[in-house]
This record gives structure tokens, sequence and C-alpha cells, in this order.
């Protein structure tokens, strides 16, 4: 049931941080660490987008290595032009940054949770949001 | 558009995010392994993804996390060792008896496109009763599809609705008028009024006993006594003609009987969760009170079942089981949890097992006495549900999952390793039996109404014109 009910989310959330191509990956590492301790968690719900954002990080850093990009859709032909700008600007802020403003902006999270998932203190969490704004409203300029 | 405002960035943002996730070729949401209905083949995956996967869904099914209301204990039911490591074996270890068995009465006002109200009953050899009220005129007919002969019989005529039920076996249809029940045996056609005349105005159900020895009818004004209350009847009415009284001030939309038949549980029809349960060898009345969800009927003679939709966290609060209040705290969308509180009969909660996939929309017949199975949702009530999966209340073990609500509008019941589901199509209801691994659908009845009659249909034999 909770594998049920949290898959996609977890899907949609790892495909803006990290892009299509290895979001699956990254949710199926998440949901067998949970599951692994799921009797000992309290909120597992929390536990797995903890995971799955360290997960994240992780795959992020690797990548960066390969000097590889994520692309955040399959299909960017796909997209309205004014979409798919602001998706290749995200796509190109670091994985802070781009978490932050995606856990903020879409998912929702307060600062102290980001801050929990990222492994940093909630003020750290603000000036990743206040320097990836800044980055996006500069170079989404005409 | 060049974003100018912290909240047009912000917005389009969100736009444009939406539409990132709404181009990701998302993949099966269900658990590896588990072949389910309607559902797009999972990608393949490595080996070691695979064991992963099948580890994930083992834990998924075997760990759900019971927390002992008394103690705060959290106790772990697992499911039967045959379920480990072996998606295969996951079904059978349920232990179904063979042969489907079901229920529907979705209830509620008239319905398109006739004003039906359709019951259905499937019974454990795969034969299926439906009985539909349906407007004519300024008639009112019951039109009844037995399995046994495979005709239509119109079974009553009158010139008020009222509500009917199938008895537990499909073969007796019982109707509340007011003042007046009627029992229709369906096997020899023979009408009896069971008990009459009553008093307390139209009734808003009937429901019958497990055991088919009684009904019990919901009578009500719908006008308002001195001090704003308004008193409800319960009349259980034995087959024999014998008829007990109960009053009520709760205005109660249905009743649940116990599963031996000794206790009432009135629910509805506010959605604070209260309701009372009626001892009918005493007599005696206990209010249940309000809770953090809706009271859904019984798990046992002894315990009655809650449904709290929501998250836990966020459901704490006036009127939750410890009283504590909680600052919510947002979750991403799509994580939909709830709880099902297992409540002894003074209202206090013994058990908890919280669900994530949506709350205890129904119960479904009890297949065999030792277990009691539930539709998890993410809405309550007989209803179209985009998505559900059963669950033996028991261990907590998920039995299958369901995902396409064209395919399965209405779950009536379980059984071996398929589940029962009631369609609901323009002119024409039919009861089928889906399979959990397949998808495949093997009808069990139909019964089609055109405007010269009805025509019914067992199985996949044509329809036989009235």
């Amino acid at each position: 049931m909770f594998y049920r009910g949290a898959y996609p989310e977890a899907v949609r959330l790892a495909v803006l941080l990290v892009g299509v191509a290895d979001a699956e990956d990254v949710v199926q590492d998440a949901f067998a660490a949970v599951f692994g301790r799921f009797e000992q968690l309290d909120r597992p719900a929390a536990y797995l987008r903890t995971t799955l954002v360290n997960g994240c990080r992780q795959l992020d850093r690797s990548a960066r290595r390969r000097d590889r990009r994520h692309r955040l859709v399959a299909e960017p032909e796909r997209l309205q032009p004014e979409h798919r700008e602001l998706l290749d600007v995200l796509g190109r802020l670091s994985l802070e940054q781009r978490s932050v403003v995606v856990l903020r902006v879409w998912a929702g999270w307060p600062d102290d949770e980001i801050a929990a998932a990222l492994g940093c203190r909630p003020s750290t969490v603000r000036s990743h949001a206040m320097r990836a704004m800044a980055r996006l409203r500069k170079e989404l300029q005409p | 558009m060049t974003p100018r405002t912290e909240d047009q960035l912000d917005r389009r943002l969100r736009a444009s995010l939406d539409e990132a996730t709404r181009l990701a070729p998302l993949a099966n949401p269900e658990w590896p392994g588990l072949p389910l209905a309607h559902q797009p083949a999972i990608r393949p995956r490595p080996l070691w993804r695979l064991a992963a996967a099948g580890a994930a869904l083992v834990a998924a099914t075997a760990t759900v996390v019971v927390v002992n209301a008394d103690d705060g204990r959290r106790v772990t039911a697992g499911p039967p060792p045959a379920t480990v490591g072996n998606p295969a074996s996951y079904r059978s270890a349920v232990d179904l008896p063979a042969g489907p068995q079901g229920s529907w009465a979705p209830g509620g006002g008239p319905r398109t496109p006739l004003g039906a109200l359709p019951e259905v009953r499937a019974d454990p050899t795969a034969r299926a009763s439906l009985a539909v009220q349906v407007g004519r005129g300024t008639r009112w007919v019951w039109a009844v599809a037995g399995a046994d002969d495979r005709r239509v019989r119109s079974a009553l005529d009158s010139s008020v609705a009222a509500p009917a039920a199938l008895s537990a076996d499909g073969r007796s249809l019982a109707v509340a008028f007011p003042g007046l029940v009627k029992v229709v045996d369906l096997t020899s056609g023979e009408v009896r009024d069971l008990a009459g005349p009553l008093v307390g105005g139209p009734a808003r159900s009937i429901t019958w006993a497990s055991d088919r020895a009684a009904v019990a009818v919901v009578r009500g004004a719908d006008e308002l006594e001195p001090g704003g209350a308004i008193p409800s009847t319960i009349e259980v009415v034995g087959l024999d003609g014998t008829v007990r009284r109960f009053t009520t001030r709760t205005r109660p939309e249905r009743v649940e009987w116990s599963p031996d038949g000794g206790r009432l549980l009135t629910i509805g029809p506010g959605l604070d969760g209260s309701g009372e349960v009626i001892d009918l060898a005493t007599g005696t009345t206990t209010a249940i009170p309000a809770g953090p969800g809706a009271l859904v009927g019984w798990y046992d003679d002894r315990t009655l079942l809650r449904s709290q939709a929501g998250r836990p966290d966020e459901e704490k609060g006036p009127g939750a089981p410890d009283g504590s209040t909680t600052t919510s705290r947002p979750e991403p969308p799509g994580f939909r949890q709830g709880a099902i509180l297992f409540l002894d009969l003074k209202g206090d909660v013994v058990r908890r097992l919280d669900t994530y996939g949506g709350s205890l929309a129904q119960l479904l017949p009890p297949l065999d006495p030792t277990r009691r199975y539930g539709l998890l949702g993410p809405s309550q009530g007989g209803g179209p549900l985009p998505y559900a999966t059963v669950v033996d209340l028991q261990t907590g073990v998920a039995v299958g999952s369901l995902t396409d609500p064209r395919a399965v509008p209405y779950v009536i019941g379980l059984g071996a390793g398929t589940v029962i589901v009631a369609d609901e199509l323009p002119g024409r209801f039919e009861a089928k039996a889906v399979d959990w691994s397949t998808g495949r659908a093997t009808p069990l009845a139909v019964l089609a109404f055109r405007d010269e009659g009805f025509s019914f249909a067992p199985g996949s034999q044509a329809a036989v014109p009235r």
C-alpha cells in the first residue's frame, strides 16, 4: 500500500531533481532502503523523501564526475518555449539549488524539512534559494 | 514573459515543473512483480534491482505497522510465511474459498438514466442476482434478475419508491414500503407481507441480517420535533413476523448488523463519525462518540471499524484518539495516507492500522468466518473509485489492487483470484468477476432494460427477452 501510494509522486520528484533517465532507478533504490527498516520508522513517507533526495545527490555527484548533465524532460521539443527555457536553466543549477527550488516551490516542503533532507542548516536552504531564484530571474531576462 | 515578482516567478516555476512531470514517462506505480489488471508493463531492470524490488514488495505487504492505542506500543502484523520472497504465492496465501461472492448496495438517490437503485448479489457458485428499481411514469418496478432460471422477474410494482435489499444469497428481495415490509422469494416468486402496518414514516434504508432471519429498517420523519431533534425508528423485523422497535435521535441513514446478529450499529447522517450500538438482547443503546473519521461497520462481534482519511499526523486534533493537536505538515501531492481504527463497543480505539493508498471505503462480505476484508480507496461510500486496494483487515496484507475506474466502477466482493465488480452502463447493469492477474472480466449477470421491458443474461449467455 505504501509503495503504491508513494511511488508516483516519488518518481515525479526524482524527475525534477535528476531527470527522467535516472528517476525511477533512484526511486527503486529509495524504496528498497525504506522497506529494509519499515517497522522501525515512525514516518516512512518522510524517511522515503530524505532517502530519495540523498540518492539524487549521490547520483548527481557521480554524474558530475562523468560530466553528464541531467535532462529533466525526455522530449523537450514537446514543451512550450517558456517551459523549455525555464527547465533548461533549472537543469543547469547545482543539485542543491535545484532541490531547494523544487522542494520549496513545487513540493511545498518547509525549510527545516528541506534542510534535513539535504543535510544542511535552514539558513543554508534560504541562501541556496536566494541564489537560485536570482539566477533564474537573470537568465529568464529577455 | 519575464517574471517581475517573486510570485510570478513561483507561478511560472510551478507551471513548468508540473509540465515536466506531466511529460515524464511514469512507469507502473504498482508493486514490482505483482501482475495487476490494466497496468502497463514494468520496464525490464537489472537482476539486482528486481531482487531489491522483490524485497520491497514483501516488505510493503508484510510489514504493516500496527500501533496499540493503549500504550502506544508498536506491534507488527505480518503475513503468512508463504508470502516471503514469492509473489506467486502471495495471493494463494490469502486462502479464499472458491467462487465469487459479493454484495452491492450503493444507496443514494435516483440514478441516471432511469432512476434505478441497483442491488447486486453474487453467490459462491458464481451466480449473480441483480435487483433494479426503475421508475416508469408514475410506477416503480423492481426488476430482479434471478440467477437460477435466467428469467427476469418483475418482482414488485408500486406507486412509491422504497429502499430494497437483496439477501446475501441473492434469493430474497426485501422492500421497505411506508408502513410495510414485503419480501419476495425469488425462487418461488412468492411475495409476503412480512409485517405491517408499521409506523414511523418512510424508510431510509433496509438491511438484511447476515443469517437472513431478519431485516432492520430505518424510518424517520423529515420534520424536526420541538427542540430540534429528529426522532428515528429502527425496526427489526424477523421473517417470523416479529417486530422490535428502537427509537434513536441521531437520525441514522443506515444500520450495520454485527456478524452474530446480536447488535446494530447506526451510521450517519453526519460526517462527525458518531453513532450508536444497539444491543438487541437487552435493548440498551451505547453512544459511539464522534471521532476522526466515519464509522464503517463491524470487524467482529465486539469490534467496530472507523475509517480515518488523510494523514495520521494531520488528523490529530480535537476528537483524535489521543486528543493531541499537532501542526499539519504539507506532504507532496499524491501521498495518500489514512488509518483504520478498531474500536471497542464504547468507542475507544483498541488497534490502529495505518494505511497508504487511501482510507477504508467499504467492507467486503466475509468469505469465511475468520477473515474480514476491506476496500481501501480515496473516498468513502459505494461509488466509482479511481483506485482501490483490497486488504485483509486482520493482517493488513493487501490482496490486490485495481486502478482502472472504467473497468471497476464498484467493487462488491471477492473470489478466488478475482474481484467481483458491478458496472452501471447506459441501459444496463452488469456484475462481473475480474481476474487480479490478467484483468480479464467474466460476466456473471447482465440486467438490461429497454422501453418494452427487461432482459437478463447470466454469465456470457445471450440476453433473454422478456
